[in-house]
């Protein structure tokens, strides 16, 4: 971080509020021009997403996107092999509204500090995140990017004054999550919900060390606001996100989202910023348990050795500027699977297995999610009609130059 | 008629932000993460400026508190840790000032959801007045005016506030709810350490606002805030939201604020004095600060307000004390930084020599963990404590060195002249 950073403008709340107040030296029509209409959605998009990256980074200075695989002192230490507390079908009575202060105390002793020494080319320093107990025998699940690039890395376990020694089970870049492993016992594991329990409406609170504020983790309040939201990443794209209103700020990172049954429904990843022309007010996202759950045990296998290597499509592609969903293909690189499958230039990818994909980056989010060998149907619209392919995920070739 | 700022015309950031740009008192001593700046929720207005609202809040926020870190100035000055309690990484915070409150009784412990908006507006609404203050020419944001919200307290006309609202005042004035002009006040005592000023206007049977009761505060319960956010033509708004959590302390430019209640209801410049309230429509907190992102760090919605636990504390002495008289704050001859580490509690830095630290036996390095029996989580906690309390106090000292729990007794002082 050096020191001749601009101005701290970005988050500051004048860029186009709606504001109803007229100045005589600044009549309407002069005021309305200021304002993007949301013509050019495609660009707010990007710009959030970008947003989104920025914020990553704040935790631990710069998002380098290097993955911490293992760290040199796995294997001095247990690892957790315990299975996560997984809840069951969607309790009905999420729609009757969330008691923070119960939900709360329930869940307070599940969430830790994670701190983390960062020293890297770009940054120096501390870096502060938040974590969800996952086992009571000491494994920690928190954000790849709250560890990314970190020496050292500590937890503090809920009512401790000074943190315990922590080593990172494996991280994944790509999906953006970690797991990390504390020498202790005994500990209270969240409740992680049912993926399939989570409706947009649904009242959630954020739990987090926001801005690592002195004392207790902070707690805010909001509902789901959408799901299935993807986000292009430094690394790829997290997709399959649980959009919240509830208040997320820098800190929050690997904290849990949780519904009013006291279970963890998302882990706190990303929050759009506004910039000179945008306004973004409390849209935070959250990886959701339906990317978390095959997640953990994919970082476990990692944590073995052999780090996962993501499917290889072949396609570069770009959102739709017309507001239709999907995501165009651009180009095909020669020789890959979208070329031996016939994938053209123009097509519009709008599912993958069947799944509806929106957006670049739920295609890539979509792809990432399987790896080399894999087989997978799919679904481009070609000149207004279907098209279904099978195609054969390859290993993403090395990149030259 | 001069006006210190540039013409109005469109809105656009950069000239309005530069109003005064003074180094920032505190710098959070987390590295990344917590580049968060805190101002004081006032809004200072300058002559055309003032209806440009939307486009100078943050400018204005900034400008107003002077006590607080200037968000413009802080993220360059990182490389500048200075003497004494800042921890040298890390970007600084920007705190606001706002108010949250949570409910007082018996509530039901849903969220907002619960919370009966409408009613509790009707029952406050005419508690809370607007402050209006015309900046001094001599302050180093030169002439101007400036906005925040205040809670009547007695039928009598006192009013309460942030010592921020009027610092630097040359005529204050308030307008009372309904009322189209306003009417001049005094200002009774001011309490910079502590963020708070009492103003007197005449009146009698003014409606009181009701006071909590401080220790049924309690984190997850809805709150509602309402002030003079931006100065908008018109009523003050209502925001509503939770306690967010409990005993915050901010390092300010005049010290630290601890006990704060940090909540998620809506603060915005402005709001700065106004209450912070529980379902049952009781103060529980003077809003007074929020937190601000910066490049590198998003704060969404972290306000704070100074708890009436506190406020209960200074107000007799505010009501005594000359108008501007500063209260003597203790010494313990020390400087501070948070831990670096994850870890709570505040490091000791710079042991004067001869002060009541030195002569307890405190050493750089040594990490203070409570004082008086209260926790210590960061250096504002610590800085508040001490200067809370007076010269000649005792205050007993918890602190680890090397992983040994030791434990002391300091006779403040007051602060040496310098």
């Amino acid at each position: 971080m050096s020191s001749s950073f601009p101005p701290p403008r970005i988050a500051d709340p004048y860029v186009p509020m709606p504001a109803p107040v007229v100045d005589e030296a600044a009549p309407q029509q002069r005021q309305l021009s200021r304002w993007r209409r949301p013509v050019r959605a495609t660009w707010i998009v990007r710009t959030v997403a970008v947003a989104c990256i920025a914020w990553c980074a704040a935790l631990v200075g710069v998002y380098v996107g290097a993955r911490v695989e293992r760290n040199d002192q796995v294997g001095t230490h247990h690892v957790s092999t315990q299975a996560p507390v997984v809840g069951g079908p969607r309790d009905p009575a999420l729609a009757g509204g969330i008691d923070v202060a119960s939900v709360t105390a329930a869940l307070r002793p599940s969430v830790v500090s994670v701190s983390s020494d960062v020293s890297d080319a770009d940054f120096t320093g501390e870096g502060v995140g938040t974590g969800v107990v996952l086992t009571a025998d000491g494994q920690i699940l928190t954000n790849a990017h709250v560890v990314a690039g970190a020496t050292t890395v500590r937890v503090r376990l809920d009512g401790e004054r000074d943190p315990r020694p922590a080593t990172v089970v494996a991280a994944d870049a790509d999906n953006d999550l970690a797991l990390l492993q504390v020498d202790v016992d005994g500990l209270s594991p969240a409740t992680l919900a049912d993926p399939s329990s989570v409706r947009v409406g649904d009242d959630v609170i954020a739990i987090g060390f926001a801005l690592d504020l002195d004392g207790d983790a902070s707690v805010t309040r909001g509902i789901v606001s959408a799901l299935d939201r993807t986000l292009i990443t430094n690394t790829g794209a997290l997709d399959g996100l649980i959009q919240t209103d509830a208040a997320i700020s820098s800190g929050n990172s690997g904290g849990p989202l949780v519904n009013a049954a006291g279970e963890v429904i998302g882990i706190d990843t990303a929050i759009a910023r506004g910039d000179a022309t945008n306004t973004a007010t409390n849209i935070g996202f959250a990886i959701s348990m339906g990317q978390v759950l095959p997640e953990i045990d994919v970082l476990r296998a990692q944590a073995g050795g052999g780090s996962r290597d993501p499917g290889f499509l072949g396609v570069g592609l770009e959102d739709r500027t017309d507001g239709g969903q999907g995501a165009v293909v651009t180009d095909i690189s020669p020789d890959s699977p979208a070329a031996v499958a016939g994938l053209e230039a123009g097509d519009i990818v709008v599912e993958v297995d069947g799944l509806k994909v929106d957006g670049t980056g739920g295609v890539i989010g979509a792809i990432r999610g399987h790896q080399p060998g894999d087989d997978v149907q799919v679904t481009v619209e070609r000149n207004g009609d279907p098209l279904t392919v099978d195609v054969t995920l390859a290993e993403r070739p090395p990149t030259t130059g | 008629m001069t006006y210190p700022f540039a013409p109005p015309e469109l809105p656009v950031e950069p000239p309005y932000s530069t109003p005064h740009v003074t180094p920032p008192p505190t710098q959070w001593p987390v590295a990344a993460s917590p580049s968060v700046v805190m101002e004081s929720a006032v809004l200072p207005t300058g002559g055309h400026r003032r209806r440009n609202v939307a486009l100078i809040v943050a400018a204005c926020a900034i400008c107003a508190v002077g006590a607080f870190a200037i968000a413009r100035a802080s993220v360059s000055d990182e490389s500048k840790s200075s003497t004494a309690n800042q921890p040298a990484a890390g970007s600084p915070v920007t705190i606001a000032p706002v108010s949250t409150v949570a409910p007082a009784t018996g509530e039901s412990a849903s969220g907002a959801a619960g919370l009966d908006v409408i009613g509790i507006v009707a029952k406050i609404r005419s508690s809370v007045v607007k402050v209006s203050v015309d900046i001094s020419a001599t302050s180093s944001t030169g002439a101007g005016e400036g906005v925040g919200t205040g809670v009547i307290l007695t039928a009598g006309g006192e009013i309460l506030t942030n010592a921020h609202v009027v610092s630097d005042a040359d005529k204050v004035r308030v307008v009372l709810d309904g009322q189209s002009d306003p009417v001049a006040a005094k200002v009774l005592g001011v309490d910079v350490g502590n963020d708070l000023a009492l103003l007197k206007i005449d009146g009698k049977d003014l409606p009181v606002m009701a006071l909590a009761d401080s220790d049924t505060v309690k984190v997850g319960q809805p709150v509602v805030a309402m002030g003079y956010a931006l100065d908008l033509e018109g009523d003050a708004s209502v925001t509503a939201g939770i306690v967010s959590a409990l005993n915050r302390s901010m390092v300010t430019d005049n010290g630290a604020l601890n006990g704060l209640i940090q909540t998620d209801a809506a603060i915005s410049s402005g709001n700065s004095g106004g209450p912070l309230v529980n379902a049952s429509g009781e103060m529980i907190g003077i809003n007074t600060a929020v937190a601000r992102g910066d490049t590198t760090n998003t704060a969404t919605n972290i306000g704070f307000a100074i708890s009436t636990k506190e406020i209960e504390k200074i107000i007799d002495q505010l009501k005594t004390s000359g108008s501007t008289d500063q209260r003597a704050e203790g010494y313990l001859g020390i400087g501070v930084e948070d831990r670096h580490d994850g870890g709570r509690g505040a490091i000791v830095s710079d042991v004067q020599s001869g002060s009541p630290a030195d002569k307890l036996g405190l050493q750089n390095g040594d990490v203070v963990t409570s004082v008086d029996g209260v926790e210590i989580n960061g250096q504002g906690g610590l800085i508040a404590a001490i200067r809370d309390s007076a010269p000649g106090d005792k205050v007993t000292i918890d602190y680890s060195r090397n992983g040994k729990n030791l434990h002391g007794t300091a006779t403040l002082v007051a602060r040496p002249q310098s």
